[in-house]
């Protein structure tokens, strides 16, 4: 375990998370480096992903036409969502339709984005979610911080731990016996349950064709076991042909996790799917949700956001969500792409995320579709003033850093309120009420300020 | 490029996903591997495909030689009464030479999926340089279900540990057939 400063007897949570996010990401980057140290045409295949993005995204309209036109032709039902609240209310409409009890859920951060989990709950239906990490998180009551490793901020003794206690049995601190517990639990769900629910990777326009890249197999089950499947897909999630679908999967995954292919990858078309899964007494459900993402669309400065695959590899190469970690952001999606993305289809209370980031340029250099995160990040600045200036919000920040500013004239005052603020911060409720502690630290003062600690060691000295 | 490259291309790669491969005839490799699931699971039950054409003849008795019992309850009601399966064996339509995947048009996707080992025999003359050609490959109208498989089961999701076989199979060979 890691300890920034040897006056600390124990290191801080954030501390902890930093390890375990350190750790993880520097195999991250271990593994995407042999893998694209033997593909040299991987800039070349960038480039060719990012102009089927950019070119998809300035017709969508027509793609999406197209696209919904092949899978209702082929006798598919498609949902059209134009909020969260009807994309909740459409996934619990089926399940009551098909008496729902028990559903089982893959990784899909656009549910996370409508918040589908805990509608689906209170509509009486069990979710159960299949990814692991996302299983680890869930039993956690925790949320996803970050979009390919649910549960990157949590040590492998952290889970055992968790699983001990959920489970009431003592698992042991290996990783592998971990996987086996989940393996054995989530079969019976897989089996038993009615629903299936995941997110979709691709659409294809020109076949209809629904793509799903995945590494464990749990997706799989969801889309082809229980009677009913519900997909749900962000409308932004376009190929236009079969070609293009193929550079998109292969960038996806060099991208995210470093390899060729996933382990699993499942293409449904129709019209052989739309025609078989009734008769095998199935039933399958797409959900197309906007959810602000067409106000994104119709602003050609910020549409580029949009082009995001969800690979997660920004995260990784950003210095920011490695010291802070996914859950800071407060938001669904996290990190560079979220910074982005969340201020653009829902601007309320989220727009300071533009502010999580040092504009580096790592995320842009990284990106497998070449988005110019940087530019978009500044792009949610100037919004974020535009809205600040009216805000009520501005003149306390203006009174709060007038008041700080006098603090730090004056070294008795400021000594004082030093000393008042460490005595707050020892109190862990009192952490909770000032809205710190949950997701980040609010570092307690030092004891003696700077000043006191030099002008001391120096009489000491003398 | 030439089918003998593609074929080098493609064993490199699924060599490097730790699928394990065979020659189409019976070897003491493939008698070891199938021992292996056959212990290690400690389940007898095999899934063979029924739609799975030319089989290669030893196959039926490599499977019994290892303790194996070959059945084809590939009907979802079937498979729900019996979830805890050895092996799977189908027959892939083509493998990926860029990634090393196999990729499935007629074989129930439930097969690669359910069982704790997969033995897919693919043939030697099916191999492609990557998606681009699979798609183009594939005739009109698609396959209602195309599932790839590109190794075992697996995550990284405890501190970046690679866990195989989480919910599929976590033993994964091809019996390269011609």
């Amino acid at each position: 375990m890691r300890t920034r400063f040897p006056l600390l007897d124990t290191p801080s949570p954030n501390l902890q998370l930093e390890a375990n996010l350190d750790n993880a990401i520097a195999h991250y980057f271990q593994k995407r480096a042999l893998t694209l140290a033997e593909i040299p045409e991987y800039q070349d295949l960038v480039q060719r992903a990012r102009n089927i993005r950019l070119d998809t995204l300035n017709d969508l309209p027509s793609h999406l036409k197209r696209f919904r036109g092949v899978l209702e032709n082929a006798g598919v039902r498609v949902i059209e969502a134009k909020s969260a609240e009807e994309a909740r209310r459409a996934v619990s409409d089926i399940a009551k339709r098909h008496d729902v009890k028990r559903a089982v859920k893959s990784k899909s951060m656009l549910s996370e984005e409508v918040r589908l989990n805990e509608f689906l709950e209170e509509s009486g239906v069990e979710v159960v979610e299949t990814d692991l990490g996302e299983l680890i998180v869930q039993l956690a009551k925790e949320k996803p911080s970050h979009i390919l490793t649910p549960c990157i901020h949590k040590s492998q003794r952290e889970i055992a731990e968790l699983f001990s206690r959920v489970f009431k049995r003592d698992v042991p601190d290996e990783e592998s016996a971990i996987a086996e517990l989940a393996r054995v639990f989530l079969r019976e769900k897989f089996f038993s349950a009615d629903m299936g629910l995941t997110g979709v990777n691709f659409g294809v326009a020109e076949t209809g064709t629904l793509a799903f890249v995945e590494n464990e197999g749990n997706l799989r089950y969801c889309a082809l076991l229980p009677r009913v499947h519900v997909a749900l897909m962000g409308i932004e999630r376009i190929a236009p042909d079969m070609e293009t679908l193929g550079t998109l999967l292969t960038v996806l995954t060099l991208a995210g996790t470093g390899q060729r292919a996933g382990a699993y990858t499942t293409l449904l078309s129709p019209p052989e799917f739309g025609r078989k899964a009734p008769k095998q007494g199935r039933f399958f459900y797409l959900i197309l949700v906007d959810n602000g993402r067409s106000g994104l669309l119709s602003d050609p400065k910020r549409r580029e956001t949009l082009a995001c695959i969800r690979c997660g590899a920004c995260l990784n190469a950003c210095v920011v969500y490695r010291h802070i970690g996914g859950h800071a952001y407060q938001a669904p999606y996290m990190g560079p792409i979220g910074a982005i993305l969340m201020p653009g289809i829902h601007p309320k209370g989220t727009e300071h995320l533009g502010f999580f980031s040092t504009l580096c340029g790592a995320c842009r250099e990284i990106c497998p579709v070449g988005i110019d995160i940087p530019g978009q990040l500044l792009a949610v600045r100037e919004q974020f003033f535009r809205h600040a200036t009216r805000s009520p919000a501005r003149g306390v920040r203006y009174l709060a850093f007038l008041l700080a500013s006098h603090i730090g004239r004056h070294p008795r005052v400021a000594s004082l309120a030093r000393r008042v603020l460490r005595l707050m911060l020892a109190a862990p409720c009192l952490k909770h009420v000032l809205g710190w502690g949950k997701v980040r630290d609010l570092p307690v003062p030092a004891s003696r300020s700077f000043q006191e600690r030099f002008w001391g060691d120096r009489t000491d000295a003398a | 490029m030439t089918a003998q490259t593609l074929l080098e291309q493609f064993l490199r790669q699924a060599e490097r996903l730790d699928i394990a491969v065979f020659p189409d005839r019976p070897t003491p490799a493939l008698k070891e591997w199938l021992d292996k699931i056959r212990t290690a699971t400690g389940f007898q039950q095999a899934w063979v495909d029924p739609d799975m054409e030319n089989s290669p003849p030893f196959l039926e008795e490599a499977l019994s030689g290892s303790g194996f019992q070959g059945a084809f309850p590939l009907e979802p009601q079937e498979i729900n009464s019996s979830p805890n399966v050895a092996l799977g064996v189908t027959r892939a339509d083509f493998g990926l030479a860029y990634s090393g995947s196999l990729a499935f048009i007629r074989a129930n996707p439930l097969v690669t999926l359910v069982p704790a080992g997969l033995l897919a025999v693919l043939d030697a003359k099916k191999i492609l340089p990557a998606y681009k050609e699979l798609f183009l490959a594939l005739t009109s109208p698609l396959p209602a279900i195309l599932s790839l498989v590109a190794g075992p089961s697996q995550t990284s999701d405890i501190e970046k540990k690679l866990i195989k076989g989480v919910h599929g199979p976590k033993w994964v060979a091809i019996l390269l057939d011609g």
